[in-house]
């Protein structure tokens, strides 16, 4: 009969040659896969629900996104600033921008989902050109955070 | 004895873990379980090989998709409104490759392939449209196409150099509360051929803020003079000139004003710059 130890002993030899085997191919095979175990850091300037939560004055919201998506739904209160109509839309959002920046109330920037550039490109806009600097900030993962917040996913 | 059976048990534990982790993610089965118009298309053995491999132990042989360039540069024209550009590649491997999706990082760039499959040997191309809008500088963007052959997505680039009509210079001038309500001036230049002549001028704050133009070569280049009437308040403004620019998207351009707590640093060059995703 054989003692435990030896079995646990077996049990860890075993799984070690089989992780070193799986890391070998992992490092070495053409098409091996990327690890997604961590998530991104956040970026300059990038914040999270939970961060606009610990605020406790809400933002002013941003929707960069294209003008058929703001208008099938956006964030309630959302003033539609997208980098293509840049121009236009920047006229109608200025008083309210500029009240933001009267009270020092933070602006928040979205677009659809951690793929789109759209949300840093505008806040990059409004903090540089309109110099309203470090109030801007991008919502990681835009929209999509949004919702899935929203119906408790 | 029983060490090489402990060997060889070991060594069959490996290459299972290997075999499911690499396959998991790479084959085209694996990629069904989100697409099933790629579980459709995707290969499958036939006969004896099929009954002797089970297919999540399949290493698939290596599939590319080979684009001709996968960063372009173009030049549009001040009147044009949108770009069309192809990115040609061919499948080289020998498996099909799926697209699953085609994703832009930007609503002004819609972009598409050509099919949905692509067997070996195959050429197929991503047209995309880039929409100007109001954009001038260089504009990057990108497209990512994700497939079934690997899990990274292919990155294209795309860089667009639009020429603006009109440029105003600075963009942004600034006061901080309290400070003495000097003028400041913007410069406002033409920069195609053809003369331009500013023909109205605007601001979201005429009660406090004064804009007077003066005429430094007509059709050719002006001069802006903003003066606040105090420095008390924050303020946030735009200034909006409009010309008579044959081309309609040009004939409004902006510049903003701001009375604030600290003036913010002079901008590094946006967009030329830009290189990576």
């Amino acid at each position: 009969m054989k003692s435990l130890a030896a079995i646990a002993a077996q049990a860890a030899a075993l799984l070690a040659l089989a992780s070193g085997a799986g890391a070998l191919v992992k490092a070495f095979h053409p098409n091996a896969p990327a690890l997604y175990l961590q998530e991104e850091p956040l970026g300059k300037n990038e914040v999270t629900l939970d961060i606009i939560r610990g605020w406790g004055a809400p933002p002013l919201w941003i929707d960069a996104r294209q003008r058929e998506a703001y208008g099938e739904d956006h964030i309630p209160g959302a003033l539609l600033i997208n980098e293509q109509e840049f121009d236009e839309l920047i006229l109608e959002a200025i008083e309210p921008l500029g009240q933001a920046q009267v009270e020092g109330r933070n602006i928040v920037v979205y677009c659809g989902s951690h793929g789109c550039k759209a949300s840093h490109k505008v806040a990059e806009e409004l903090s540089s050109r309109l110099g309203l600097g470090d109030q801007v900030f991008v919502l990681r993962r835009g929209w999509k955070a949004w919702i899935e917040d929203r119906d408790g996913r | 004895m029983k060490l090489a059976l402990t060997a060889s048990f070991a060594l069959a534990a490996a290459a299972g873990i290997a075999a499911v982790f690499i396959a998991r993610d790479t084959s085209p089965v694996a990629a069904s379980a989100q697409d099933p118009a790629a579980a459709a298309a995707a290969p499958r053995p036939a006969g004896p090989e099929r009954a002797a491999a089970p297919e999540a132990a399949r290493l698939p042989l290596p599939t590319d998709l080979k684009f001709e360039s996968s960063d372009q540069s173009k030049s549009a024209k001040p009147e044009d409104e949108e770009i069309d550009v192809q990115f040609q590649f061919i499948n080289d491997g020998d498996q099909p490759v799926v697209i699953r999706e085609v994703e832009s990082t930007c609503g002004c760039l819609k972009a598409s392939a050509d099919r949905k499959t692509y067997p070996p040997g195959e050429a197929g191309t991503i047209e995309a449209t880039f929409k100007l809008g109001s954009f001038t500088g260089t504009q990057q963007k990108w497209v990512r196409i994700h497939t079934t052959n690997r899990v990274e997505p292919y990155r294209l680039s795309l860089s667009v150099t639009i020429p603006d009509v009109v440029v105003m210079e600075p963009d942004l001038v600034q006061w901080q509360i309290g400070e003495k309500p000097v003028p400041q001036k913007i410069k406002v230049t033409v920069v195609q051929d053809d003369p331009v002549n500013i023909t109205d001028i605007s601001n979201t704050r005429p009660h406090n803020m004064t804009v007077e133009k003066k005429v430094i070569k007509e059709g050719r280049e002006y001069e802006l003079t903003l003066t606040p009437n105090t420095t008390d308040e924050p303020m946030l403004g735009v200034v909006r000139i409009t010309t008579d620019c044959p081309i309609l998207k040009h004939q409004r351009k902006l510049a903003f004003f701001s009375i604030v707590k600290e003036k913010k640093q002079p901008k590094a060059e946006a967009g030329a710059g830009e290189k990576s995703e």
